[in-house]
């Protein structure tokens, strides 16, 4: 078996750095070479870590072998770049969101499966040890049928006018939604399932093309239901990313964040109590080769490696990837039209 | 130089919790003046502890320098360095709010280290006069340890950048102290050092019961512990991020663990008297005790 992933990293900015350095760290990996137009990032990056430098992935393509694409461009790159990379049989990890644009987010999934390659995209809080305990706690019926979930993405970002050039490099992000908002939306769908109809209103505060405070009800394919509530103009909330999930079944509820999970649960499961409980992220048992954030970066990029040498499934897919954008461009429809949607979900294969 | 036995950490000061928002929001309301950092320092002091962490924040280091006009020489102060964010905002002067000009004077002010990094890839320039300007500005702390930033030690050596770490250690020990780092990776971080030929007298990394940031595990750190016989460790998170019993912690890190030191964050007298008090329990004799290291 193949003991290491051979990858390339295009963009070098604070994204691509930061997987640059993870993977020297990790030992499933091996980082062939860094690729960037802009000569300096690419320069400097490359000497820093001590790998070959590219200004174009063709010329990285063509020059040296590797399995895997890191994508840690802007996200109007993300969908060229990730096309010709499948079509070079290369495994991608692209980072969040996938395309911002659900039409070409599951061109990419559908391409990436006809060529047989594993990808994945950086919804990385699924690996954030409460995020993931939570996930296991659900799955194994602890609250009973899940009936009720509620998002909260709360950030201080965008909380006053700011320059054209601003503005133009948020939308270019894709707004609040890229910044912090798909990863809710992503942890959503993964605890709740597929939306089945929802109804947004939306208000742009301080940007043009994309909202700033988001709030709406959904329902979801399984029958639960619940609201969603998302800004980056909200004032106050200036230390960390405020992102929590609440959910409620039939057999108790949880409220899960960065810092914690709380339980009340009717009785005693997976090592949780009856009743009220607390267990804080610095309680759950999280081991790595290289930790580098607190984010589960680090597992994240395990699960691809894994996933490659392995032979292993990848979550969260591109056809996740897709979910999500299309999540965002129903948010949007039902804030303008002031109407209640049902989203046209395609299916994976 | 002596390290003692026993230290106080600086993370709520600066409004580090594991725990909560509210708890990050309480420390920074508590914590919004230097005259508050310096009664949990003076305190702690009051209890017996000699060593004092500090960050090169403004608040700590006027709290230490009244300290040190208090203590003298009888303190010791161990200083992490840079903060990058730190360094940012001081070399440019700029409100904290406005992040783009805060970056185009950070740029300006640096712009000829920047443009050497990027013609020729070599960022010694560049990390050098950020270091030199951050231990200008914690002169008055007169720190007698300088420990490298977890973050940046990390990248480091898994990026296996031996000229930096060498620049680091010299730009300390000119300034008078003895250089350490503080890591997030102890396993992969030691060996890496190990493979470059790099030796820190003083390393500083999490050691507690649950086993909490030991990376990549628990077996791995207290091997390396065990191994390092030329190093003194610095326990550090030995409460596990605020979530640890204070004596199971303290008792895990010294017995079982065997560190020689510890670091404890504090986030008010009555906690300071709680946990030192715990920490004068379990070491009885020892807690005074002070390890002399002659590297300078």
């Amino acid at each position: 078996m193949q003991e290491k992933l051979g990858i390339a990293i295009a963009g070098m900015g604070e994204m691509g750095m930061v997987r640059a350095v993870i993977a020297k760290g990790l030992p499933d990996y091996e980082l062939v070479c860094v690729i960037d137009p802009r000569g300096t990032f690419a320069r400097l990056a490359g000497k820093q870590l001590g790998v070959s430098h590219y200004s174009s992935y063709e010329k990285a393509a063509s020059s040296q072998k590797f399995d895997a694409l890191i994508i840690s461009t802007p996200l109007g790159s993300h969908y060229e770049l990730g096309m010709k990379a499948v079509r070079d049989r290369k495994h991608v990890l692209c980072e969040k969101p996938l395309a911002g644009n659900s039409s070409h987010a599951i061109e990419m999934h559908r391409e990436a499966t006809k060529y047989g390659v594993k990808t994945q995209v950086g919804y990385n809080w699924r690996f954030h040890v409460t995020f993931r305990r939570a996930k296991e706690i659900l799955e194994k019926g602890a609250l009973g049928e899940l009936k009720y979930v509620r998002l909260m993405v709360y950030k201080s970002e965008v909380t006053k006018p700011e320059e054209k050039s601003e503005k133009k490099n948020r939308e270019e992000r894709f707004g609040f939604y890229g910044a912090l908002a798909v990863h809710g939306l992503d942890l959503l769908l993964w605890f709740a399932g597929k939306p089945n109809s929802l109804c947004a209103q939306t208000t742009r505060v301080f940007s043009s093309e994309l909202s700033d405070l988001i709030s709406a009800v959904c329902r979801f394919d399984n029958g639960v239901h619940g609201v969603i509530d998302l800004g980056w103009s909200h004032h106050g909330f200036v230390d960390k990313d405020d992102l929590s999930i609440y959910l409620t079944g039939t057999a108790g509820s949880m409220n899960v964040n960065s810092d914690c999970i709380e339980t009340y649960l009717e009785k005693a499961c997976e090592g949780l109590p009856c009743g009220d409980s607390i267990t804080y992220a610095a309680e759950i048992p999280y081991h790595t080769e290289f930790w580098f954030t607190h984010r589960g970066l680090s597992h994240e990029m395990e699960a691809f490696a894994r996933a490659v040498l392995q032979g292993a499934h990848t979550s969260p897919s591109w056809y996740d990837g897709y979910l999500v954008d299309r999540f965002v461009e129903t948010l949007e429809e039902s804030g303008r039209s002031r109407k209640t949607i049902a989203p046209v979900i395609e299916e994976s294969e | 130089m002596k390290l003692p036995k026993v230290m106080l950490g600086s993370n709520p000061f600066h409004a580090v919790s594991y725990r909560s928002s509210q708890e990050r929001k309480e420390f920074r309301r508590r914590f919004s003046n230097a005259e508050s950092v310096y009664r949990v320092m003076e305190r702690s002091a009051e209890g017996g502890i000699k060593g004092f962490h500090s960050y090169a924040k403004d608040m700590e280091i006027r709290a230490i320098v009244r300290l040190r006009e208090k203590l003298g020489d009888s303190i010791t102060v161990v200083s992490i360095l840079p903060d990058i964010y730190g360094a940012m905002s001081r070399q440019t002067g700029a409100d904290s709010q406005d992040k783009n000009l805060a970056k185009i004077k950070m740029l300006f002010k640096n712009m000829p280290a920047l443009m050497s990094a990027g013609m020729t890839g070599n960022l010694s320039p560049m990390i050098d006069s950020i270091l030199k300007s951050e231990l200008a500005f914690i002169r008055e702390t007169k720190p007698n340890f300088i420990l490298l930033h977890g973050t940046l030690a990390d990248i480091a050596c898994v990026t296996e950048q031996k000229k930096l770490l060498l620049l680091f250690q010299d730009r300390v020990r000119d300034a008078g102290a003895v250089p350490g780092l503080t890591t997030h990776n102890l396993g992969t971080t030691y060996r890496k050092l190990r493979q470059m030929d790099v030796h820190f007298p003083v390393i500083e990394a999490p050691f507690n019961p649950q086993g909490f940031m030991m990376q990549p595990s628990v077996e791995a750190c207290l091997k390396v512990r065990e191994e390092a016989s030329d190093v003194l460790f610095i326990g550090k998170k030995i409460l596990a991020g605020g979530s640890g019993d204070p004596r199971k912690g303290l008792v895990y890190a010294y017995r079982e663990a065997g560190v020689q030191c510890t670091v404890i964050g504090i986030g008010s007298v009555t906690e300071a008297d709680e946990t030192f008090g715990v920490a004068r329990e379990v070491l009885g004799e020892e807690f005074s005790y002070e390890y002399d290291v002659k590297e300078t």
